[in-house]
């Protein structure tokens, strides 16, 4: 884009589009994202809400990530799973966590999940779905616990309980045969423990640990890998190679010490005052 | 972007759609593989049946099929059989393209009338041997570029042995395998998990009333997420005393929680109790609607439509004026509702 | 990417595609006078998991001890194949290979050896070249002269004989892990030491290799996990003690006739997210 000002104003910058759409017709295929095919889930309890999460991401047939992080904050007493491609729900519940930020200091509340819930619809929709985010919005605030999904295309939802991604058919069936309204908190994350392990052990997308969040009106829980049913087995082996086992073409050694000799010199014979040395 | 959560991830079969996901001539063609120049045109299924089940128990094998063909989104026929036992020790059940399975019917029968009736010297065909036939059968078509388009299960017990207690499977590729818990369709997505959870090491424990229940709440479930779905199936039992086929089955199912949704986003509006009566029969309706996400806003024009007629006296109150001006912007597309 | 189509390309037609791909991974090593060839036993379909138990690695001889092990002396376990890749077609080929050795066997009264074993794979893949077996074959055993040996083959009949091969799913993740530790590549041996290094390891290093591919292929490719199967063909001078000492209780005996190769079958358990 030849021409264009030097400087570039906010958002996206779009001046490779050409470039890639040239190239692409060319059969240079554009870099795969890293996806997190995921299994997300939230359901409402008696005191509030519980989120939950796999922690696998993946580069196709391949797991990027054992161990990622897929709750996100939004504000103390929200937060957001998400599903779809990684980078585009990093970045959308970053951008938003900072609009509420700036939203609750302006106001001087504590922020509302619809507040988040609205921001989140209205920048997926005006991208039209190319901001490719699934995600699954829960907190509490002034009037009570919600829970939302948020589709790519902005498309909300608002139901008791709510799954996401590659492994929600799974997690769904979970809620769907054992989901009862007013559960206990205990009830509730087992449920959600449930839901993400069966996504887990039946969706190639989804794998390793679970992740849960729970949420009330005033106090938000984050539980961390609260399960790791997939540890590692011990190796049969060490890989440890011995010194000397890759072969080099040239050596050069280069000494980071540097030898200084320090000679002390006699101190300057001082005129006095400021005066130019006119002699 | 491919919203269907099942498409995450590129699939490798495009062969078909077995779910149904997509209208009949619509479905998407997701590009080239290295023997694109090998693949013919030929076939589509036309009328479909959706999931059927299958579990190991104690005392034999249980399978479940609801009563179901559907020409594409039509419920086009709802008193349809798809059980059928071959022989004295065999069920099996499809989903798929219902004209090929009649199909398939027909050649079993044909086998069996040779196998059993006209030779008659009391070697009976057990599972394993119907499971052998379908599957070459199956692999013989695809390869012939003219696929029998259907999921089978095969489930059988003959003779009290273990190695003819089994349940396994077939689809129009020729692809076969076994396992104590299998679904096809939709079930393959949604009843799967529930079945290895509540079967998966427990094969030789499960009572038949056991297995009943864990079937059930997978067809109700199945019922509740599957919109190709009936909640009218039949049960196949296949044990020592030999194959059962039930009479179908209704499940109750729930949809009180229902009434406690409002709208898909900002909306808080409360209902009269009163009108709860009136709108139980949109319920339904509104759940399904719902519960697809990407949907929500067919719904949202399907709602209004819809209330009015049953019931003039229906209110929908909005008890809070907005006070966040976010809200009031939901507030005004809620504004629809009234 | 595309939505579903409805505008000008009418009559828009459907695709068959006779084919799929059921993921998993194969392996196999040779040593001196052993052949280890492992398998794992997921079988999955796009992100759906099949099964955690559908077998990929077969003895070619299984079920004709039944009929003939009492009429031929000579019957012998020294083949042991593994398919990868489609799994109807890898079913169906496993099937004709063992029919077409049944048949050699009736014409000839002995054990086909395994160098032509591969060359029949060789002739039956090619046969397909317009309408390929969508599958990758490994086939491990023991040679004539007592060595053990491995082939690796490609969908349409390409083969070669090598010490070890990786195939399938995971083969990206696997062959440049067995390259260094079996071949040594990339690695300088110890300056002033004979020989370099060994051309063939022990049974009891390749057994941990073989373990220690599969359990981190299942930690970074979502199509393998489940669990483990691996055959050890040892040679008729090999003994076994050595065997029976590594893994105990999951080593279990297949040799189907007691003077010729002896085979053995390990099953562990993988990952099952």
């Amino acid at each position: 884009m030849v021409g264009d000002s030097f400087y570039k104003g906010a958002g996206f910058d779009f001046s490779n589009h050409i470039r890639n759409t040239y190239l692409q017709e060319k059969g240079l295929p554009l870099p795969k994202a890293t996806s997190t095919g995921t299994t997300i889930v939230g359901c409402l309890y008696k005191d509030g809400v519980v989120l939950g999460a796999d922690t696998r991401a993946t580069e196709g047939n391949i797991v990027a990530d054992k161990n990622c992080e897929k709750i996100h904050y939004i504000s103390d007493n929200i937060r957001c799973c998400g599903a779809g491609t990684a980078a585009d729900t990093e970045f959308t519940t970053a951008l938003i966590s900072s609009q509420m930020e700036l939203h609750a200091l302006s106001t001087g509340r504590t922020p509302r999940v619809v507040t988040a819930m609205t921001m989140l619809k209205q920048m997926l929709f005006k991208y039209q779905g190319h901001i490719g985010a699934a995600l699954v919005l829960g907190g509490v605030d002034t009037t009570g616990a919600h829970l939302f999904t948020v589709a790519p295309h902005g498309s909300t939802d608002k139901l008791p309980y709510v799954t996401m991604g590659s492994g929600s058919l799974a997690a769904m069936a979970v809620f769907e045969s054992s989901w009862r309204p007013n559960m206990e908190r205990q009830e509730a994350l087992n449920l959600v423990v449930t839901a993400i392990s069966a996504g887990i052990f039946n969706d190639l997308g989804s794998g390793s640990n679970v992740d849960a969040c729970v949420i009330t009106k005033d106090h938000t829980e984050t539980l961390r890998n609260y399960r790791r049913p997939n540890e590692r087995a011990q190796k049969e082996n060490t890989y440890k190679f011995r010194r000397g086992t890759t072969a080099w073409t040239k050596e050069s050694v280069r000494s980071f010490v540097v030898d200084e000799t320090t000679t002390p010199m006699a101190p300057p014979v001082t005129v006095g005052g400021d005066a130019m040395d006119i002699s | 972007m491919d919203h269907f959560p099942t498409s995450w991830g590129r699939p490798r079969n495009e062969a078909y759609d077995a779910y149904n996901t997509f209208p009949l001539h619509q479905k998407p063609y997701y590009g080239q593989d290295a023997f694109t120049d090998s693949v013919q045109r030929t076939q589509q299924p036309i009328v479909t049946g959706t999931s059927t089940l299958a579990i190991k128990y104690k005392d034999g094998i249980m399978m479940a099929a609801d009563n179901l063909a559907s020409y594409g989104s039509l419920a086009r026929f709802r008193d349809v059989q798809r059980l059928h036992t071959v022989g004295s020790y065999t069920v099996i059940a499809a989903s798929g393209d219902m004209s090929d399975f009649q199909q398939i019917q027909h050649m079993l029968d044909e086998v069996l009338i040779n196998e059993e009736v006209t030779r008659d010297d009391d070697h009976k065909l057990g599972p394993a041997e119907i499971h052998e036939y379908l599957s070459q059968v199956m692999y013989a078509m695809r390869s012939k570029f003219d696929p029998l388009w259907n999921s089978i299960l095969v489930g059988g017990f003959k003779d009290g042995k273990r190695y003819e207690y089994r349940c396994s499977y077939v689809d129009l590729l020729g692809v076969t395998y076994t396992a104590s818990t299998m679904a096809t369709g939709y079930g393959a997505y949604i009843a799967q998990p529930l079945l290895r959870r509540a079967v998966e090491g427990r094969e030789d424990q499960l009572t038949e009333e056991e297995a009943r229940k864990i079937i059930e709440q997978s067809m109700r479930v199945l019922f509740y997420r599957d919109a190709r779905s009936l909640n009218k199936f039949q049960i196949a039992t296949i044990t020592a005393e030999g194959a059962t086929i039930s009479d179908p089955i209704t499940l109750d199912t729930e949809w009180a929680f229902a009434e406690g949704i409002r709208g898909y986003g900002a909306q808080t509006q409360h209902l009269d109790t009163a009108d709860f009566h009136d709108f139980k029969a949109v319920i339904p309706i509104v759940h399904i609607f719902v519960s697809l996400g990407f949907t929500s806003l067919e719904f949202h024009s399907a709602f209004p439509h819809s209330s009015p007629q049953k019931s003039k006296n229906t209110t929908v109150n909005c008890r809070k004026p907005a006070a966040d001006p976010l809200h009031a912007i939901d507030g005004a597309i809620s504004t629809s509702f009234s | 990417m595309a939505p579903p189509q409805s505008h000008s390309e009418q009559p828009m037609q459907r695709h068959f595609n006779p084919y799929s791909e059921n993921g998993g991974t194969i392996l196999a090593i040779a040593g001196a006078d052993f052949s280890v060839i492992a398998g794992d036993t997921r079988q999955t379909e796009g992100f759906n998991i099949q099964t955690r138990y559908a077998p990929k690695v077969f003895r070619l001889s299984v079920h004709l001890r039944v009929f003939y092990s009492f009429r031929y002396s000579g019957i012998t376990d020294k083949a042991v194949l593994a398919v990868n890749g489609f799994a109807a077609d890898g079913n169906m080929f496993v099937k004709k290979v063992k029919q077409r050795l049944e048949w050699y066997r009736h014409a000839h009264a002995k054990d086909m050896p395994l160098r032509a074993i591969a060359r029949l794979i060789q002739t039956m893949l090619y046969a397909q070249r317009f309408f390929p077996y969508y599958v990758y074959n490994i086939l491990g055993g023991i040679e004539d002269d007592g060595s053990g040996a491995v082939y690796s083959f490609d969908p349409v009949g390409s083969y070669e004989r090598e010490t070890c091969r990786a195939a399938g799913a995971a083969q990206s993740l696997v062959q440049p892990f067995l390259d260094n530790q079996i071949y040594f590549k990339n690695q300088q041996p110890l300056p002033g030491v004979a020989g370099g290094y060994p051309v063939h390891l022990p049974l009891e290093r390749v057994l941990s290799l073989v373990t220690d591919s599969f359990t981190s292929a299942t930690e970074r490719h979502i199509e393998v996990g489940d669990g483990l199967e691996v055959y050890v063909v040892l040679a008729k001078n090999h003994s076994p003690q050595r065997l029976e000492a590594l893994s105990g209780a999951h080593v279990r005996e297949v040799t189907s006739h007691t003077d010729g190769e002896r085979v053995f079958v390990i099953q562990q358990d993988l990952k099952k997210d």
